[in-house]
C-alpha cells in the first residue's frame, strides 16, 4: 500500500506538470493566481480535437480544488460557451458523472485526466459535430 | 517544484530583468526555446516565434498554465518561468474573438493546411480516418465506361442523401471553414455573393436544407418544373393579387391534377409552383413577395384544394409538409438567400440543371468516402426511411429497423430484404 499523496503536494506536482508542458496534448492548466498558497482556483484550456465543430478553436476552463481533493473529484465549469451533453447551458459547470472515464472518481485522478476526458469527448462522434456558439462567447 | 511555485511572487521586479528562458512547444511536436526579458509583450514574443514556426503572428496563440496569453501583456504578466512551457496552437485566420485578444483580423492570412493535403480541402475526406468505413457507390453512379457520368440525377441525390451517413457527412463538411471556402471561391456565382453566401451556407437551416432528402427531392422537382416549358405546373398558395400567375392559376389545372396523382408531395408543395410562377413571370423581386407571403401564410390555409383538386391525399399532407419543410421558416427574406435558392434551383433561366448546387457539392466529393459510424438510435437515424416504410405498409418497426441496417440505410434495399425475408 502506497502512503496517501496529502492534498497539496499532490497539487504541486500537478502544478509542475502543468507548466512545464509535460502533460498531455491539447490540455493546459496552471493556477489562477500564483499567489494562492491553497492552490484552490485554477485555469485551464483544451484545445479542440480536430476533425469536430471544435477544430481551432481553444475552450477555457476554470476549476476548483476543493480542501478534500483528491479525495474528492474539483469542480470544473467552462467558461468558453459550448455545446456538449452534460455541461451546464446556464453556468458551464461540467457533470463528471456524464464524463465516462472520470464518472467513478479515485483518489488517483488529476486534473489532466478531467482535461484529456473531456477533449476526447468533445471528439465523441456523438458531440463532435453538435453545432456551437459562437467562438470566444462566455458564461 | 514548490520553489517554483511559491517564489514567483516574490521574484523583484528588479531594474534589469534577468531574461526567462522558456520552451515553447507547438502542436507539431517542433519546440523553440526562448530566451527574453519578463518585460516583453505577447506580441513580441509571436513576432519571435513567425520565423521558427513559420506560422503567421496573428495566427499564433500562446497558452501558459491554462490561460490564453493576450497580445498587450508581457510574459510578467503570466509569471512564466525559467524551464517552463508555453505551448504554441495554430488559429483560425478570421479568428477575431476574445481569445485572439490585440490580434490585428484585418490582413486575411493565406490560409495554411495541414501538411500533406495540399491545397485540396476536400483532401481530407480521403484520409486514413475513414478507412474501413468505405461505403461502396451505386453502380448507376458509374457511366458506361466505368467512369463517373454525368453528374448524378436528382432522384439517385434524393436517395443518396437519405443515407444517414451521407447526411452526417454533409453536416460535417459544411461545419468545415476551409471547404466552405473552396466551395464558394469555386463557384463565381457564390463568389459574387460575398459575405452573404458563407454566412448562409454556415447557417442551421441551410444545412438542414441540403440535407433533407425530402427538400432536395422538391427542389428538383421544381427544376424540373421550370423545364416544362416555362407551364407552370401549379399556382401559389394563397396568391390573388398576382396579375402575371392569372394565366398559370388556371390553365394548367388538369396538368398539375395529373402531377398530382402520382405524387402528392409536389401538389402539396407551396414551393414548386412559387418557383415555376416565378420562372413565368422572370422577376424575381415577385418572388420575394410570394415568399413572404408563404413565409405569413397560415398551416391551414387550403390552396391546394381550393384550386380545385379535391383530392384529399394532398389536401391532408399540406400541413404536414409546411410544417415539415425547414424552408417555411423567414430566410427567405434574405436576399442572399433568394439568390442562392435561385442558384441551386435554376429558376430564373428554367434551363439550369435542377439541383446543379448539389451536383456540384457531390460531385467533388470522392464517391468512396463515408461518413464515420453514426451512432444515433435506430428510430432517429433511421426516421425518415422508417416513415417512408411505414407509408409502404411496412409497419413492424424491429423488422424495418433491421432491414435498414442491413441495406445500409437504403429503402430499396430493406424492401427486398422485408420482401424476399
Amino acid at each position: 500500500m502506497s502512503a496517501k499523496v496529502p492534498r497539496n503536494f499532490r497539487l504541486l506536482e500537478e502544478l509542475e506538470k502543468g507548466e512545464k508542458g509535460l502533460g498531455a496534448d491539447g490540455c493546459s492548466y496552471g493556477l489562477t493566481d500564483g499567489d494562492d498558497v491553497m492552490m484552490s482556483n485554477w485555469n485551464a484550456t483544451i484545445l479542440g480535437p480536430p476533425h469536430s465543430a471544435h477544430e481551432n478553436r481553444i475552450y477555457s476552463l476554470k476549476i476548483y480544488c476543493g480542501a478534500s481533493y483528491p479525495d474528492q473529484p474539483p469542480s470544473v465549469h467552462f467558461i468558453s460557451k459550448i455545446n456538449l451533453p452534460g455541461v451546464s447551458q446556464t453556468n458551464g459547470k461540467v457533470d463528471l458523472s456524464k464524463l465516462g472515464r472520470v464518472s467513478q472518481w479515485n483518489r488517483d485522478f488529476t486534473m489532466e485526466k478531467i482535461l484529456v476526458a473531456l477533449r476526447e469527448y468533445m471528439a465523441h462522434p456523438n458531440c463532435r459535430k453538435l453545432p456551437q456558439p459562437p467562438e470566444g462567447s462566455t458564461y | 517544484m514548490s520553489d517554483e511555485a511559491t517564489s514567483a511572487p516574490e521574484r523583484p521586479s528588479s531594474p534589469v530583468p534577468e531574461p526567462i528562458t522558456f520552451t515553447v512547444k507547438a502542436s507539431n511536436d517542433s519546440k523553440f526555446s526562448l530566451s527574453l526579458p519578463p518585460t516583453t509583450t505577447i506580441a513580441d514574443v509571436k513576432a519571435k516565434l513567425v520565423e521558427l514556426s513559420e506560422i503567421p503572428a496573428e495566427r499564433q496563440r500562446l497558452i501558459y498554465s491554462g490561460r490564453v496569453m493576450k497580445n498587450e501583456e508581457t510574459l510578467e504578466t503570466y509569471k512564466v518561468q525559467s524551464g517552463n512551457t508555453v505551448h504554441l496552437v495554430k488559429g483560425a485566420a478570421s479568428n477575431t474573438t476574445a481569445s485572439a485578444g490585440g490580434a490585428a483580423p484585418s490582413t486575411p492570412a493565406v490560409p495554411r493546411l495541414a501538411a500533406g493535403s495540399g491545397n485540396n480541402p476536400l483532401a481530407g475526406l480521403t484520409g486514413a480516418r475513414y478507412a474501413g468505413h468505405v461505403q461502396l457507390p451505386r453502380p448507376e453512379m458509374f457511366g458506361p465506361d466505368g467512369g463517373m457520368g454525368p453528374p448524378p440525377d436528382p432522384e439517385g441525390i434524393a436517395q443518396m442523401m437519405s443515407d444517414p451517413m451521407i447526411q452526417a457527412q454533409m453536416n460535417e463538411m459544411l461545419q468545415n471553414p476551409q471547404l466552405l471556402d473552396h466551395i464558394i471561391n469555386s463557384n463565381p456565382v457564390l463568389q459574387s455573393m460575398g459575405p452573404g453566401a458563407r454566412q448562409l451556407m454556415q447557417s442551421d437551416l441551410f444545412r438542414q436544407m441540403v440535407t433533407d432528402p425530402a427538400t432536395i427531392r422538391n427542389m428538383a422537382r421544381m427544376g424540373a418544373g421550370a423545364n416544362i416549358g416555362g407551364q407552370p405546373s401549379f399556382p401559389a398558395p394563397g396568391q390573388t393579387d398576382n396579375a402575371s400567375a392569372t394565366e398559370g392559376q388556371q390553365s394548367p389545372l388538369p396538368q398539375s391534377n395529373a402531377q398530382q396523382s402520382q405524387s402528392p408531395s409536389l401538389g402539396a408543395n407551396p414551393f414548386a409552383s412559387l418557383f415555376n410562377g416565378s420562372a413565368a413571370t422572370g422577376a424575381p423581386p415577385n418572388l420575394q413577395t410570394l415568399f413572404n407571403m408563404y413565409g405569413g401564410m397560415p398551416l391551414g390555409t387550403p390552396p391546394a384544394a381550393g384550386a380545385g383538386t379535391g383530392s384529399p391525399p394532398a389536401g391532408g399532407e399540406q400541413p404536414q409538409q409546411s410544417q415539415q419543410n425547414p424552408m417555411g421558416a423567414n430566410p427567405f427574406l434574405d436576399p442572399a438567400a433568394m439568390q442562392l435558392l435561385q442558384l441551386m434551383g435554376g429558376v430564373p433561366g428554367g434551363s439550369a440543371p435542377p439541383p446543379g448546387f448539389l451536383s456540384g457539392l457531390l460531385g467533388g466529393m470522392p464517391p468512396a468516402a463515408a461518413s464515420p459510424p453514426d451512432h444515433r438510435p435506430p428510430e432517429e437515424r433511421y426516421a425518415e426511411q422508417l416513415r417512408q416504410l411505414n407509408d409502404m405498409g411496412f409497419f413492424d418497426f424491429d423488422r424495418n429497423v433491421e432491414a435498414l441496417r442491413r441495406s445500409g440505410g437504403s429503402v430499396q434495399g430493406a424492401v427486398n430484404q422485408l420482401l424476399g425475408g
